[in-house]
């Protein structure tokens, strides 16, 4: 069969348990879903057996490149993965940029589907169509830099791409990710426990095939006015100067940062503005670099020269991370968040899923819920780099406290009762990174998340932009889109945001390089115009929106068939409903009158039962997959 | 158009590929790593890049031509940091 534009052309499948490896050509299920994403999702739920633990071997875990990723399309270089959610029982999925989903493409594949636990740890290697499967015993207890590095050693061959577990995926706790080009890392959702709960310690692949697109010439033409506009917009040049961690500040002074387990909104301002200021003055920023085809260049190399963390070095400390570890446990040093974010690398942790049990055991300590007897002796303070560190090994290796914190902030306040489930920050049970008071159309999306407590499904950036109300009717069709604390027509932005993600995660382009974070960046026009030029599939800005609903439908249906979630789950947690916001909206809380109004509004866009909040088969329908009902 | 000689600046490299893409499709008009003339390689640890441009001694790497065929090489139009440029001989 010919290769298909812009794909790498076929599905690899491995059974681990009997090291069976089989390939088949994606075009029959691209015929039926969009590339990438949407056959991910599709095999997900089609392929997961009901009734099974997240973390049995029998379940898959999809690895897949985005449609455009491995062409020259600015940004286009990002690897969803796919499991069943090791936090909430539902659908799954962790996205990373670096250069592993582009060579996979280059060696023939758009996905992999793993399934089975191998009988002793192994990494698998691929090289165009050979895979192996390689006894990893050697490999199995080293951090995702040791096994980087000795699968280097091993492995002398040219562009070879790599991820890995830590201790924390073979621990299987829910808090471990998959590590990306050493650097990037596909977090959230467990994905880390999931492929460790197959004996899978790492992934090699080095491709020598190439992608063809449709319209070469005229997609070379656009691809480099895209990249060349993009160059030219503020957004674009402060990324590339200072990446996102920068804007922890801007977040702070807005009220919106999570603080001491979102205890508060807001941290003092002369602190925040140290911490922005350390950064930016180049006391740790040397120099920028990109994932694989982008010239956005967010991500920061970083070096801390003096003090108690000289010699720490690495890429790609974000906002979040200063969410993470400054606000929620309250540490004021930077050097000591790059620090605290490179252990978590090496570990193999999700700083969010990682910090936020700490964050609820900081919280239980201080209200007397938690003591020395209980932590294995470490009094848990505030800010404590020292005891916080030790917590991150301790959850990665499950050891003692550990143990407790290693299944997330919901299931250690179930443990250990107390009355500390209401310290605990999730929802649907997945650990949140977010703050959800202030901005309502970021709290919606995040609520009603499919995978779960979650900003990059939907969650709308512009009620932090300035934008005139026409401007806002003309993007998005709401007058509102700038307006923080409005609830009004927040359902319809999400919805928007919701589509617009789903589109951007079927193409592999980086949100960075789009008008989720800047206004001026590539919208569904534009990626419209690129995708069409790259597989000869013509296809509207709207058409492209559409598909991105269907790819929500493929996951609303995954969580209907495995988990019991229904309108209740779509709540915030009590915290945002009952303790006010600080800062500059002080006061501001999600009132349950006006979330169920935001609730009902959001359901009826849709069509969705509004008790259920679910969609009908009718829904399924008009989106044309009527067999998922 | 005379043979272009393409002058590397490895520091300011961001390693973000798309030298070795446009080059790829310079030769091929397709996108890989494999099919280029030039190879990205980085070290995540140090943040350091090397950029290797293939000047015909590697047997399985197509030679560098300077792109004869283009007003300027593809690569140096496609770097977004100014790592690349052009020496005339």
């Amino acid at each position: 069969m010919t290769q298909p534009f812009a794909l790498g052309g076929n599905i690899l499948r491995i059974n681990l348990a009997d090291r069976a490896v089989t390939i088949e050509p994606t075009a029959p299920l691209n015929a039926r879903f969009p590339a990438g994403m949407g056959v991910n999702n599709w095999l997900l739920l089609n392929e997961t057996p009901l009734g099974k633990e997240p973390l049995d071997p029998d379940n898959p875990l999809i690895f897949t490149a985005g449609s455009l990723v491995g062409t020259m399309v600015p940004t286009a270089c990002r690897m969803t993965i796919s499991c069943k959610n090791v936090l909430t029982g539902g659908f799954g999925a962790a996205n990373a940029g670096g250069n592993f989903a582009p060579e996979l493409k280059y060696a023939g594949f758009d996905h992999i589907v793993v399934t089975g636990r191998a009988k002793v740890p192994v990494y698998i290697d691929i090289v165009d169509s050979n895979v192996t499967i390689i006894d990893a015993d050697d490999l199995w207890g080293k951090t995702t830099w040791e096994a980087e590095k000795a699968l280097r050693a091993r492995i002398d061959r040219p562009t070879l791409e790599l991820l890995s577990i830590g201790p924390a995926g073979e621990n299987m706790a829910a808090a471990a990710c998959i590590i990306v080009s050493r650097t990037r890392s596909a977090s959230r959702c467990g994905v880390g426990a999931a492929m460790g709960s197959k004996s899978l310690k790492a992934i090699a692949v080095s491709g020598s095939g190439a992608l063809h697109v449709a319209e070469p010439e005229a997609f070379m033409t656009e691809s480099l006015a895209m990249q060349r506009y993009l160059m030219g917009v503020d957004t674009t040049k402060n990324l590339r100067k200072f990446g996102t961690s920068t804007s922890f500040e801007a977040w702070n002074k807005l009220g919106s940062i999570p603080v001491r387990n979102y205890q508060a909104t807001q941290i003092d301002l002369d602190e925040a503005d140290a911490i922005a200021t350390a950064v930016k003055e180049k006391h740790y920023i040397e120099k920028a670099f990109g994932c694989f085809a982008c010239p956005v260049m967010c991500s920061q190399y970083q070096r801390v020269k003096a003090g108690p963390h000289a010699g720490t070095r690495g890429e790609k400390v974000e906002s979040q991370d200063y969410w993470d570890f400054g606000g929620k446990l309250g540490i004021s040093d930077p050097a000591a968040v790059l620090a605290l974010s490179e252990l978590c690398t090496q570990l193999g942790l999700d700083n969010t899923n990682a910090t936020n049990p700490i964050a609820w055991a900081l919280e239980c300590f201080q209200r007397g819920l938690l003591s020395t007897d209980d932590t294995d002796g470490l009094e848990l303070e505030w800010g404590n780099v020292e005891v916080i560190s030790q917590l991150l090994a301790k959850i990665a290796y499950r050891d003692g406290f550990g143990s407790l914190l290693a299944d997330g902030s919901l299931a250690a306040a179930e443990k250990l009762g107390r009355n500390s489930e209401r310290f605990a920050m999730h929802m649907k049970g997945q650990d949140l990174a977010e703050e959800m008071r202030v901005f309502k159309g970021w709290a919606l999306a995040i609520a009603v998340a499919e995978r779960g407590g979650t900003h990059t499904q939907g969650g709308p950036l512009t009620e932090r932009m300035p934008l005139e109300p026409d401007l806002s009717m003309q993007r998005f069709g709401v007058p509102t889109a700038f307006d923080p604390t409005s609830y009004e027509h927040k359902a319809e932005l999400v919805i928007y945001y919701q589509r617009f993600h789903n589109l951007l995660e079927i193409m592999g382009i980086c949100f960075y390089a789009t008008y989720w974070c800047g206004l001026q960046m590539m919208g569904p026009e534009e990626a419209a115009r690129l995708y069409s030029l790259a597989t000869g599939d013509t296809k509207t800005a709207e058409e492209l929106m559409a598909e991105g609903e269907k790819i929500l439908y493929l996951q609303k249906a995954f969580n209907m068939r495995h988990t019991t979630f229904d309108r209740t789950s779509d709540y915030p947690p009590e915290r945002f409903i009952n303790e006010p916001a600080t800062g500059p909206h002080a006061g501001e809380r999600l009132e349950r009158p006006d979330w169920d109004k935001l609730l009902d509004e959001y359901y009826s866009q849709r069509g969705w039962d509004l008790a259920s909040g679910k969609p009908t088969p009718e829904n399924f329908r008009t989106v044309g997959r009527p067999d998922l009902a | 158009m005379g043979f272009s000689t393409i002058l590397a600046r490895h520091g300011r490299c961001g390693a973000c590929n798309l030298c070795a893409l446009a080059c790829s499709f310079h030769h091929e008009g397709a996108f890989g790593r494999r099919n280029s003339s030039i190879e990205i390689i980085k070290d995540e640890r140090e943040g350091e890049v090397e950029i290797v441009i293939f000047d015909g001694a590697q047997d399985d790497r197509k030679p560098c031509d300077g792109c004869a065929n283009e007003e300027r090489p593809l690569c140096v139009q496609w770097c977004p940091v100014g790592a690349l440029s052009v020496k005339r001989s």
